[in-house]
């Protein structure tokens, strides 16, 4: 199993930024692929970036962004789904990555934007800043497809791919702490609702025109 | 009506129900039935290491388009309302749990009894609906639960009550 050790010896991780990281995702989406966006930053830079109707932007709940995307991914085999979500949530519930290692859902990407803190609340630090490697822990949980993306190229390369096959995948990344400009509309059930339109399950209504 | 017989009728209302993926973590009450609902391949199983991912899975499988249900103990139950709270009432998602309705009076377990007590205030105070099954005949209920819960897109607590699960036994 990979050990923080093994973190280290790798090649240098260049640290990246969120919104870059997050424009360059959605760039080579083809397929109308799902994304959860996590809370806070996550999903703010993934609303900066552009709106899609495949965006789901979670207002709170830390912590459950990928097993909401895991739900997503069972009930449409056949779309790819990406959950992106923070160091600090994902560290709530790694029991989570058990569950996708036991299923491997084939269209599952994980995309984790780790910069070692809680940004949101004022930067504290979290325990991938000291000894927790995300990726050690996915692939210890059955996610073989688990990988630190050394830079903006490498990213690239990582999601230049189909989604909806060959997973489940997890990708990492080290990013800085640069908080988004822009934050979602406050509008949870409309979110809902439209996300659902979006993956061709919400109805619309009259109102809607 | 023997237990055997209960969980049968249960699993059956739920493919009444539409239902096509289960996830669960499970308590002893509730374990067969999830045993039964494993060995259905009309229904995705998946187990989960904590209720809250039940929660979170179901709510996908919700926007994917999938009818689903979450099997847990009452501990379970209160380890997440929390997320029944922030994503389901806030989002307005249904979700249908199935949960042991543990710490009656008829249920002598100390570590029980605060969920006895407390659990369906809690739902109260969230304004989540519930529904106590007490006796076999009254399974056949499921289905007008399951779409309660859909039509006011929100949490739908359906307890198992000791006698329906467990009988005379102590």
């Amino acid at each position: 199993m990979a050990t923080k050790n093994d973190l280290a010896s790798q090649p240098a991780l260049k640290v990246m930024n969120r919104r870059d990281l997050s424009k360059r995702l959605v760039a080579k989406l083809k397929r109308d692929e799902a994304i959860i966006g996590g809370i806070g930053n996550t999903n703010f830079d993934l609303w900066a970036v552009g709106h899609r109707p495949q965006n789901f932007y979670m207002l709170g709940s830390m912590g459950i962004t990928v097993p909401i995307a895991l739900g997503v991914a069972l009930a449409q085999p056949d779309r790819g789904v990406i959950a992106i979500e923070g160091d600090g949530s994902l560290l709530m519930s790694l029991g989570c990555l058990a569950t996708i290692g036991m299923l491997q859902p084939r269209n599952l990407t994980i995309v984790v934007m780790d910069n070692g803190m809680y940004e949101i609340t004022g930067r504290q630090k979290t325990a991938t800043h000291a000894t927790s490697d995300i990726v050690a822990i996915a692939r210890g949980a059955g996610i073989e497809n688990s990988v630190w993306a050394r830079d903006e190229a490498h990213f690239d390369q990582l999601i230049d791919r189909r989604f909806d096959e060959g997973g489940p995948h997890l990708i990492a990344v080290k990013i800085d702490d640069e908080h988004a400009t822009e934050q979602t509309p406050r509008d949870p059930a409309l979110i809902r609702q439209r996300f659902m339109q979006g993956i061709g399950t919400g109805r619309k209504s009259a109102l809607d025109g | 009506m023997a237990s055997m017989d209960v969980n049968a009728g249960l699993h059956e209302q739920l493919t009444k129900c539409g239902i096509t993926l289960a996830a669960s973590l499970p308590d002893d009450w509730v374990a067969p039935l999830i045993q039964r609902i494993e060995g259905d391949n009309a229904i995705r199983h998946v187990p989960v290491a904590r209720e809250a991912e039940a929660i979170a899975i179901c709510s996908g499988a919700f926007f994917g388009g999938v009818r689903s249900v979450a099997l847990m103990g009452a501990t379970g139950l209160l380890t997440c309302t929390g997320e029944l709270a922030t994503l389901n009432l806030r989002h307005a998602i249904p979700v249908f749990l199935i949960v042991s309705q543990r710490g009656t009076i008829d249920d002598q377990r100390i570590y029980q009894e605060v969920q006895g007590r407390r659990t369906k205030p809690l739902l109260d105070m969230f304004d989540f609906p519930y529904h106590v099954v007490e006796r076999p005949e009254d399974i056949g209920c499921i289905p007008d639960c399951y779409e309660t819960s859909r039509l006011q897109k929100r949490p739908f607590v359906l307890f198992l009550a000791r006698q329906l699960m467990k009988g005379d036994v102590r």
